[in-house]
């Protein structure tokens, strides 16, 4: 009866630790959350859907990468607005399902970096007609890293130890799921990147979408996002 | 029957045999798991010594650190022996022996059973003065470093695993030749830590320094002299950001160490030369990150215990003859001249946040101030929003209160460079950002009359000029950084004209400079 007991609540330690590390759901702060603005840029628009790139791999692989970014500047080399004193650049949504992840959002093709000359800050002008050519170059910067031989999970935790302690749990999800995972995923990014709800709109940009998470974006972005031929202010 | 007595001899050598391992494993297990930094009883000795963490992860095991030297003399500035890092300007208190003593800002710490050693604070912020040649030296923690030549220790380091005498034999006949010496900072390394220098820890800084020597090589630490550092060119390294498609301009940030006295009067200012971040906390961490201290090896306690004692540390006071008479005619033209920018003698210098009109802390346009625009190009707005990606995850799991550390956010790219507090002004020549103008009497010159060329990196103190000895090139067999202001990054325009009290009549000159004596 005894033993029986230990089994029992053994199993449910193990099994309520693996869930949570792949379901627990932690909402995104108030800060990005009750801003509609802020939601735009860095909303979640269904990163449950989407395995997405665990957060550590995406913080570690510019820093791994350097040769397959086009200059100095992490992902806003890649032409991503980054808003100064922000942890993540525009076009990026940071949610834990699980393990803290990150995705791809709205932003990502309707926010642009705007500033006066070569010398001044920039700043995040958001815009209703998407310009693509940031998540080509994303996807591109993505392939390479997952089909270079050091995408492993051995030197990608060597570079996140210079950036944070993982928990013996983590360490163990990172080095046999979620590195192995995102490397096999990142040869096709876009599934990494979005849900199918913004995969199908990126294929044809003027079909609707059933998700009322969606409709209420993208009538705000209607309403509040520069049209084009206006100048950004 | 004759088979139970040797059973029990089996049982027996089995249960000792057991215990020995079980005693063995325990044993390695507390010695790999130990992690002891050096303990100071005193505020400004832990400052001088004590650990950020940074020795965890970047560490040098005490017995390579004195050996090498001995081992690689052809690459220290002097190229002699004998004489421990003290050719660097790396300083020796009194009494110390520079071959087997650590200098101020060396700290050690006890990791997995080897004693490492690494840079702390004190390193780029403790310097000596001199009142004369040969004179002992007052050693004055929080002033600049402004003997130290980081940049040359970092090369000497960095030339070291390309030699081929760096292995590990090499390295235990040195330490065998030292290691019975009295004088000695650290206990004799056993069988087990002989093993680890011979086949591990030698393979290991060879790969970190090489690795180190390839991310640092768009940076031309030659540039630097004694009392410089490419601040913010270090950090694109440590992100590893492809530098050979970087903009030319942005590629040297030469500025002088700052002195780092009544840190919590300056809370809230614009801090660093370009005012690029608001946070002493940050700026603080930011400055670890030197030390070796990263988010994961950053001892918390240790770096608030510095912290807390800047925030109210202060500048020696001026040692040599004040004229009080002129001094008292220099206020007054202070207050109309500099008071503005630079606040008052004595924090606070400032309401918090700023009343109007008060300028200390806040940042003047480039176009404005005119001084050298290299270090303002070297630090880019692409470096501070990654900035902003340091010590993520760290908020919730350190139990203080608020939260420290946390993520960086206060970094910003500014329009130009800060206004400081002048506290202790007498101890930070050279003076502007990048160290160009030898002396405060200068510095009230336009730049047409400052010394185009003159010599960095002498404690000699000159109370005529207020600033150290620039005219000599050589003293006690120690070469001094010729300084060209032709050089880019070394321009020594700027801060001029009539509202910078430039074109002040010299007698009142005179008694501004007195007056800068009593800060």
């Amino acid at each position: 009866m005894g033993k029986w007991l230990i089994a029992i609540v053994v199993a449910l330690v193990i099994g309520i630790s693996i869930w949570s590390k792949f379901y627990w759901t932690e909402p995104q702060p108030k800060s990005i959350s009750k801003k509609p603005r802020n939601d735009f840029l860095y909303g979640g628009v269904g990163a449950e859907d989407t395995p997405g790139l665990p957060y550590w791999v995406w913080l570690a692989l510019p820093r791994m990468f350097p040769e397959y970014m086009p200059g100095p500047g992490g992902y806003a080399a890649l032409g991503l607005s980054w808003e100064e004193g922000v942890e993540i650049p525009v076009g990026f949504a940071k949610k834990t399902v699980g393990y803290v992840r990150v995705t791809g959002d709205c932003a990502l093709c309707h926010a642009a970096s705007h500033s006066a000359s070569q010398d001044d800050v920039p700043t995040v002008v958001i815009t209703v007609h998407g310009d693509s050519s940031r998540v080509d170059r994303l996807r591109s910067f993505f392939t390479q890293c997952a089909r270079d031989t050091r995408f492993n999970a051995d030197e990608i935790l060597t570079e996140i130890d210079t950036a944070t302690k993982l928990s013996f749990l983590d360490r163990m999800l990172y080095c046999y799921v979620l590195i192995p995972r995102t490397k096999k995923a990142l040869l096709n990014p876009d599934r990494v990147l979005f849900n199918s709800a913004l995969q199908q709109h990126a294929h044809d940009p003027r079909s609707g979408f059933p998700q009322p998470r969606m409709q209420d974006l993208a009538a705000w972005l209607e309403s509040n996002g520069q049209k084009s031929g206006e100048t950004p202010q | 029957m004759t088979i139970r007595p040797k059973l029990r001899w089996l049982k027996i050598a089995l249960g000792a045999l057991f215990v020995v391992v079980l005693l063995a494993v325990v044993a390695l297990a507390v010695r790999f798991t130990r992690d002891r930094p050096v303990e100071c009883s005193d505020d400004v000795l832990h400052f001088m010594y004590g650990s950020t963490g940074g020795e965890k992860m970047n560490g040098i095991p005490y017995w390579f650190w004195v050996a090498l030297p001995e081992i690689f003399p052809e690459y220290l500035p002097d190229k002699k022996p004998g004489r421990g890092y003290s050719s660097f300007g790396m300083i020796y208190e009194k009494g110390k022996d520079p071959r087997y003593d650590l200098p101020v800002g060396v700290s050690m710490r006890n990791y997995r059973g080897i004693d490492v050693v690494y840079l702390n604070c004190a390193s780029c912020h403790t310097g000596t003065v001199r009142d004369a040649p040969g004179s002992e030296p007052r050693v004055i923690p929080g002033m600049p470093a402004h003997t130290f030549d980081l940049g040359a220790w970092g090369e000497f380091l960095t030339s070291i695993p390309m030699d081929q005498k760096f292995t590990g034999q090499r390295l235990l006949d040195q330490i065998d030749k030292m290691n019975r010496d009295p004088h000695r900072r650290a206990a004799k390394p056993d069988l087990i830590n002989r093993l680890i220098f011979k086949y591990y820890a030698v393979y290991l800084m060879r790969e970190k320094l090489l690795i180190l020597g390839q991310r640092l090589a768009f940076i031309d630490n030659s540039t630097w002299g004694p009392g410089r550092v490419d601040t913010f060119n270090a950090p694109k390294a440590l992100l590893n950001f492809p530098m050979e498609h970087a903009d030319r301009k942005e590629l040297m940030g030469n500025a002088d160490f700052p002195s780092i006295w009544n840190q919590g009067a300056r809370k809230g200012m614009q801090l660093h030369w370009d005012g690029n971040n608001t946070s002493v906390d940050e700026r603080n961490l930011s400055a670890a990150f030197g030390t070796g201290a990263y988010p994961p090896t950053l001892d918390t306690e240790r770096v608030l215990r510095t912290a807390k004692w800047l925030e109210t540390a202060k500048p020696l006071a001026y040692p040599y003859p004040i004229d009080q008479t002129l001094s008292q005619k220099g206020a007054p033209i202070y207050k109309e001249y500099c008071a503005g920018c630079h606040s008052t003698r004595e924090p606070p210098y400032r309401h918090n946040p700023p009343e109007n009109g008060e300028l200390v802390g806040t940042v003047v346009p480039l176009q404005k101030i005119g001084t050298d625009p290299s270090r303002f190009n070297s630090y880019t707005w692409l470096l501070a929003v990654n900035q902003s990606t340091l010590y993520a995850g760290y908020e919730k799991d350190w139990g203080f209160e608020p939260s420290y550390p946390q993520r960086f956010s206060h970094f910003r790219k500014t329009n130009g460079y800060a206004n400081a507090p002048l506290d202790g002004i007498w101890l930070r020549a050279p003076y502007l950002h990048n160290g160009s103008v030898p002396n405060l009497r200068e510095l009230l010159e336009p730049a047409s009359g400052r010394s185009k060329f003159f010599y960095r990196g002498n404690d000699v103190y000159d109370p005529e000029n207020v600033g150290f000895v620039s005219s000599v090139a050589e003293q006690d067999g120690r070469h001094f950084f010729p300084f060209d202001t032709s050089k880019d990054g070394n321009h020594n325009s700027g801060h001029e004209g009539p509202v910078y009290g430039t074109s002040l009549p010299p007698e009142q000159k005179r008694a501004l400079l007195e007056y800068l004596k009593t800060f």
